[in-house]
């Protein structure tokens, strides 16, 4: 996880399309949008999504590896629920036709994700003047999540350094102890980062 | 129980979207209204921290392993209004940043686990809490209730979404999402409360200070989110509600004092059977009985919570 996260921030770097982040959101939104809505068995408009996602997922010279791993993520929870199709009369067309669709879906938001700053989706959202409480908290959020889950995996290994594997009852107790700590940072951090952006001239 | 793309047809996003957006709204103006300034960058570390204490999995029985949804102890943590919002932040990243839930589903997932989870979380957390206060595992007992109640609610209203969009039918939908996520919803209650007590532990005033911008059940604040969540219940659960005889109407037709009933029917019942009379489609009639049954009901309590109020400040 904590290796995606790191590719997640390498990759945007040396990814060719270069073009507005708006009308990147907006063409991620528009061949979602169409993918979903598709009528139902409709395999030649699928075998068009897919080779033109292809195309740019190549175009963008996307790392293969990476995107296997961010797919990989993805299926066993879409076969989770597609699966639930398999139990009603017809049910194998519609879990093939379900299972295909949602995956396109992810291709087209994984090329989105690869090829776009979340800082400029964020900047772009500003422009279309979406609510400044929620693009700060959007904000924050974005910017501590990585410095979170660093924290985080440090109590873990810090922990396994120090006790033995607990087991049972124990290892809940300790995940919702090392889980409290973690909030008590996050709180004082949020303290500290009140104060910082108020000496910057930040105001509600 | 993100849903991804493709699983939700047009007309159930664009009415989730609308839902969502609307309990958005609400909760942006109660939290630019109540909260305190200094409290409002700890809205955005606590959706990071929900996001990174998610990452975290749980032994769950079998050898599988679940992981925390976090909605109840955004709530309790922040208050049901800056609980949304961290929540919809949450998901709308997860969605954005890792495929995890689609986009034209944000709607309906923002709906089910960012305002039907931490609402209906806070407001058992709340109800529980005010029964049991004197006893030393108030907090304890109060979390695990509203951990697992909001588990398998959230769970029940996504099934219905999903057998509103003719994805999965509700006789398969309805007993998989709702057994499973009964069986989750322990995970969370059990690992929900086990933080709640620790940060009482370390620092208490983390749990309790929030109590203050959304006072015990203030009935003002909580009302539009209770009309909310009603409609999505009278939208997406209600038309799949099962057409089977109830326990009495069996039992009356088992013993054969059917007929009384039927004699003393009163003729001016206006939605006999939870439908409308005077409309022919059988979803359309379920659910406008159902929007006039909730606004009745709605109001009643409403006045009842009046007159309890007005005596009590007498």
């Amino acid at each position: 996880m904590t290796q995606l996260f790191f590719h997640l921030h390498q990759n945007t770097n040396h990814v060719r399309l270069k073009t507005h982040p708006l009308l990147k959101l907006l063409l991620c939104l528009l061949c979602v949008l169409t993918t979903a809505l598709l009528p139902r068995f409709f395999w030649q408009g699928f075998a068009v999504v897919a080779t033109s996602l292809t195309l740019l997922l190549l175009l963008a010279r996307v790392n293969g590896i990476f995107f296997l791993k961010r797919l990989l993520l993805f299926v066993p929870f879409a076969l989770g629920l597609a699966g639930l199709t398999l139990c009603q009369p017809g049910g194998r067309r519609v879990f093939l036709d379900l299972f295909i669709r949602s995956n396109l879906c992810v291709w087209a938001v994984i090329l989105l994700g690869v090829t776009t700053r979340f800082s400029d989706i964020l900047a772009s959202l500003r422009r279309l003047h979406v609510p400044g409480l929620f693009i700060t908290t959007l904000t924050l959020t974005y910017r501590y999540l990585f410095v979170l889950v660093d924290e985080l995996q440090r109590f873990k290994r810090a922990r396994q350094c120090r006790t033995f594997v607990p087991q049972g009852l124990l290892s809940w107790k300790a995940l919702g102890n090392i889980i409290a700590l973690l909030f008590v940072r996050t709180a004082d951090r949020a303290d500290r980062v009140f104060n910082a952006m108020c000496a910057r001239g930040w105001k509600t | 129980m993100h849903i991804p793309d493709g699983f939700i047809d047009a007309k159930t996003a664009i009415t989730t979207f609308s839902l969502s957006a609307i309990g958005l709204t609400l909760s942006l103006r109660q939290v630019r209204k109540t909260y305190p300034p200094q409290k409002i960058p700890l809205i955005g570390l606590t959706a990071a921290f929900i996001f990174a204490a998610q990452m975290l999995n749980f032994p769950v029985a079998g050898g599988t392993s679940g992981h925390l949804i976090g909605a109840v102890l955004a709530s309790i943590l922040l208050g049901p209004s800056a609980a949304i919002l961290a929540m919809s932040t949450v998901l709308i990243l997860q969605c954005l940043l890792f495929a995890d839930g689609g986009i034209t589903a944000l709607g309906a997932n923002v709906f089910v686990l960012g305002i039907v989870a931490p609402l209906v979380g806070h407001t058992v957390y709340r109800v529980c809490l005010l029964l049991c206060q004197p006893r030393a595992h108030a907090h304890f007992v109060a979390t695990a209730a509203a951990g697992w109640v909001s588990t398998v609610s959230a769970a029940i209203v996504c099934a219905g979404l999903l057998a509103l969009s003719n994805t999965v039918d509700w006789g398969i939908a309805f007993p998989a999402m709702a057994g499973v996520h009964a069986l989750i919803g322990m995970g969370e209650a059990l690992i929900t409360s086990l933080i709640i007590t620790a940060l009482l532990r370390i620092r208490p005033e983390l749990v309790t200070s929030h109590d203050r911008p959304c006072p015990a059940l203030n009935s003002r604040a909580l009302a539009p989110y209770g009309l909310l969540i009603s409609a999505g219940l009278v939208l997406f659960v209600a038309p799949f509600a099962c057409g089977w005889p109830d326990g009495l109407e069996k039992v009356a037709g088992t013993l054969g004092f059917e007929h009384f009933a039927k004699a003393v029917t009163m003729p001016t019942t206006l939605f006999a059977d939870y439908t409308t009379p005077w409309l022919s489609t059988a979803f359309l009639s379920t659910v406008l009985a159902g929007t006039v049954g909730v606004i009745t009901v709605f109001g009643f309590s409403y006045l009842c919570l009046l007159a309890i109020k007005k005596r009590a400040d007498s």
